[in-house]
């Protein structure tokens, strides 16, 4: 029998009087945490029941592995284990251990699971329930402010001087590329910049890296996986530069393939204060595509599709390619490179059938040529030229007429026709920017049909930064907490991933850390972040 | 006198979109939209609750969690109501899962004519007190589609987007649910 209660023609309240029993205001302040709550206290009072009767777990689990040890004369050091998995702090003075602190959760368990043979299924158990808690306090320096701290221990910038006007490739010191064309960078007054320029570039493709820099994966809500994030500066002089309008710098991402994604576009975050967090603005033209599936003696082509291109060419001249559609043939020329370097070229005539789109006839094109190419890597880029026939004969005549009226040597010079244009197809691990600033590499994380809030209290009453993280096949995501009374709260966190929430907490000047990895349950409860000192 | 032109839905769409971004940065900013959902998601949850107060309370619960999941909200072609209707949605199933209130069904009379009428039999006197049983016994989701269809008078198209499914499975799912009623109705004892 349904538990119900059937009310027939039950009077119904007027507009006028539906009152809220709670003021805007006051479910505002709910949100922001002036007001404390009903739901929150039961969280609390829910919190530390969980949290008592894991300790009462964990005190048997400690008497009968003690037990036990005596018995088999093992000698086990549960209570070191313990502290492991519970506070960790390092003495003042103590140099701060780089690796330590980056991977500190996953050492202790892997401690605990390899010292407590004989409490195994008792730590293991208890392991999993409760997350694993750990503190650092970073010994030595006094800093004024989190912002200070972060802007300390943020990454150096990598600097590299360039001339204006040549075609330059940089790369990063942790692989990144960028081909920057001659005469890409003009000043505030759109004025083209001349002479040196000096290109600052941070490259971010780990998760430490990304916390140092503060970080986050959000963009209008969604939460992304990164591939890699760069920070890209020009300068000439004191002045800082924009790329001119049209022009983009060419970025190969040195990510691995299995980081790497069909569905990877690029943001956009502009620069951004140390606390600030960058709604990333998504640049929809950037999405890998599936690579070619071409396949010429066994070897398989990791690149982009030219049709594909050619279809989201966002700066195609919608003249050019209605002339190429009014003939019935065209002139077509492919050529290889790898970052500049040309490495084959191949060429021919083919017709234009009448209403076939641009992008199908490339694609019949490519599907008959690019094969033939040998040698292609992941780093391979296609140039394919296209031409119609009359402009090609007429080109070809002026280009005659030209060598002969200059007595030039073939080959030293170009011309331009309105008739021809070039497409230019790069690898999948190549984005183009068009905005200097942060630069990231992501894809939306797969929505989750199982979604979880995440709540933290925190110990700490000084200034703090609360963040959450967990990775997808490498690739991280960073979400920053919502201060909610007395509260952190993460929205939408898949139930069964396991994540890291790291607090940093400056007191009396001295930064400590403290933080927590879990799997995110179906019925969440109130967690707890400490630092101790 | 000057008659403001009327807004569009599309523009009616924007200027909403506006406002929620804005109260994404500052949750201050969420009060015209407060003010115009309040009567529509009260009205829906006392529908189902007895308690006036409590009532209150879900609904100041249904905006604090909408403010609170504001970030993530992304505008998909689905109305903002609908959006505020699934959290309340929730939130009462929430509710009566853990026994915190006896869940109401609130039956205008009037409107069991229209059923009646859906059901393609001729009105009988009757047949009301069926009816009424058959909706008391109906499974929860069930239950859920003939209240919003007709005592709320929801759009397939919006109830379909406050249960996240199709407008076409919505009108499925209410027909072979009426063509079951109208045999019990007709047949008497069975149950659905």
């Amino acid at each position: 029998m349904k538990n119900r209660k059937i009310i027939v023609d039950r009077e119904e309240p007027s507009s006028i009087d539906i009152k809220p029993n709670m003021d805007f205001d006051k479910v505002v302040k709910r949100v922001t945490g002036t007001t404390k709550y009903n739901s929150i206290t039961k969280k609390v009072v829910s919190g530390i029941t969980v949290g008592a009767i894991i300790i009462a777990i964990i005190i048997t689990g400690i008497f009968l592995s003690n037990q036990e040890s005596k018995t088999q004369k093992n000698k086990i050091s549960i209570s070191n284990n313990l502290s492991t998995d519970k506070h960790i702090s390092k003495k003042p003075g103590q140099p701060i251990d780089e690796q330590s602190d980056n991977k500190p959760i996953k050492q202790d368990l892997t401690n605990m699971s390899a010292n407590a043979t004989s409490g195994k299924q008792l730590m293991t158990k208890s392991s999993t329930r409760n997350p694993s808690l750990n503190t650092n306090t970073y010994a030595g320096e006094k800093y004024n402010s989190l912002d200070d701290f972060y802007k300390k221990t943020s990454l150096p910038l990598q600097l590299f001087t360039i001339m204006a006007t040549r075609d330059t490739t940089i790369t990063g010191e942790q692989g990144t590329k960028l081909l920057i064309k001659a005469n890409s960078f003009v000043d505030s007054m759109n004025k083209l910049a001349k002479g040196q320029i000096t290109i600052s570039l941070k490259e971010c493709y780990t998760l430490e890296d990304m916390l140092k820099e503060r970080l986050t994966t959000m963009a209008n809500g969604k939460i992304l996986e990164s591939g890699g994030m760069i920070y890209i500066e020009a300068k000439s002089g004191n002045e800082q530069l924009k790329l001119k309008k049209f022009e983009e710098i060419e970025m190969y991402n040195p990510i691995s393939e299995v980081m790497a994604d069909t569905n990877m576009f690029l943001f956009y975050g502009g620069t951004k204060l140390p606390a600030e967090n960058i709604n990333w603005t998504v640049d929809n033209y950037s999405r890998t595509p599936y690579p070619i599936a071409a396949l010429t003696g066994g070897k398989y082509y990791d690149t982009t599709s030219i049709s594909y291109f050619a279809s989201h060419f966002r700066f195609a001249k919608e003249k050019m390619i209605e002339s190429l559609r009014k003939k019935d043939s065209i002139e077509f020329s492919v050529s290889f490179a790898e970052l500049m370097k040309p490495i084959g070229s191949t060429g021919g005539e083919k017709d234009l059938l009448p209403g076939m789109p641009l992008c199908e006839f490339l694609a019949l094109v490519e599907n008959n040529y690019i094969p033939s190419i040998q040698g292609a890597t992941r780093e391979t880029a296609f140039q394919f030229k296209v031409m119609n026939k009359v402009a090609y004969e007429k080109y070809l005549k002026e280009y005659k007429q030209y060598i002969e009226d200059k007595n030039l040597k073939k080959g030293n010079f170009k011309l331009k026709y309105d008739a021809s244009d070039v497409f230019y197809a790069p690898s999948r691990y190549t984005f183009f920017i068009e905005k200097m600033g942060w630069v990231n590499c992501d894809r939306y994380s797969r929505p989750e049909l199982r979604v979880n809030e995440i709540h933290f209290t925190l110990n700490s009453k000084t200034e703090e930064n609360v963040e959450l993280s967990f990775n997808t096949n490498g690739r991280p995501s960073i979400i920053k907490a919502m201060k909610a009374g007395n509260t952190w709260c993460f929205p939408n966190i898949p139930v069964n991933k396991e994540v890291t929430v790291t607090g940093t907490f400056l007191k009396d000047g001295l930064i400590q850390k403290a933080s927590k990895v879990f799997k995110v349950q179906k019925k969440e409860t109130l967690h707890q972040l400490e630092y101790t000192q | 006198m000057d008659i403001l032109p009327k807004k569009n839905e599309e523009e009616v769409v924007l200027d909403e979109l506006a406002c929620i971004n804005m109260a994404k940065q500052d949750p201050m900013k969420f009060k015209p939209l407060y003010e115009k959902y309040y009567e529509q998601i009260f009205r829906f949850v006392y529908n189902r609750i007895e308690d006036k107060k409590l009532a209150y309370d879900i609904t100041a619960d249904v905006f604090y969690k909408s403010i609170l999941k504001l970030p993530t909200y992304e505008y998909q072609h689905i109305p903002f109501s609908s959006w505020l209707y699934r959290i309340a949605r929730n939130e009462l199933i929430d509710i009566f899962r853990k026994n915190k209130a006896v869940r109401v069904v609130s039956i205008n009379s009037l409107k069991i004519k229209d059923i009646i009428d859906d059901i393609e039999l001729d009105y009988r006197e009757e047949y009301k007190p069926k009816l009424i049983q058959l909706i008391e016994n109906l499974d929860n989701d069930d239950l859920q589609l003939i209240e919003m269809r007709f005592f709320e008078n929801k759009s397939f198209k919006n109830i379909s987007e406050i249960i996240s499914t199709t407008e076409a499975a919505v009108k499925m799912r209410l027909y072979r649910l009426l063509k079951e009623m109208r045999s019990q109705l007709i047949g008497g004892t069975k149950k659905i």
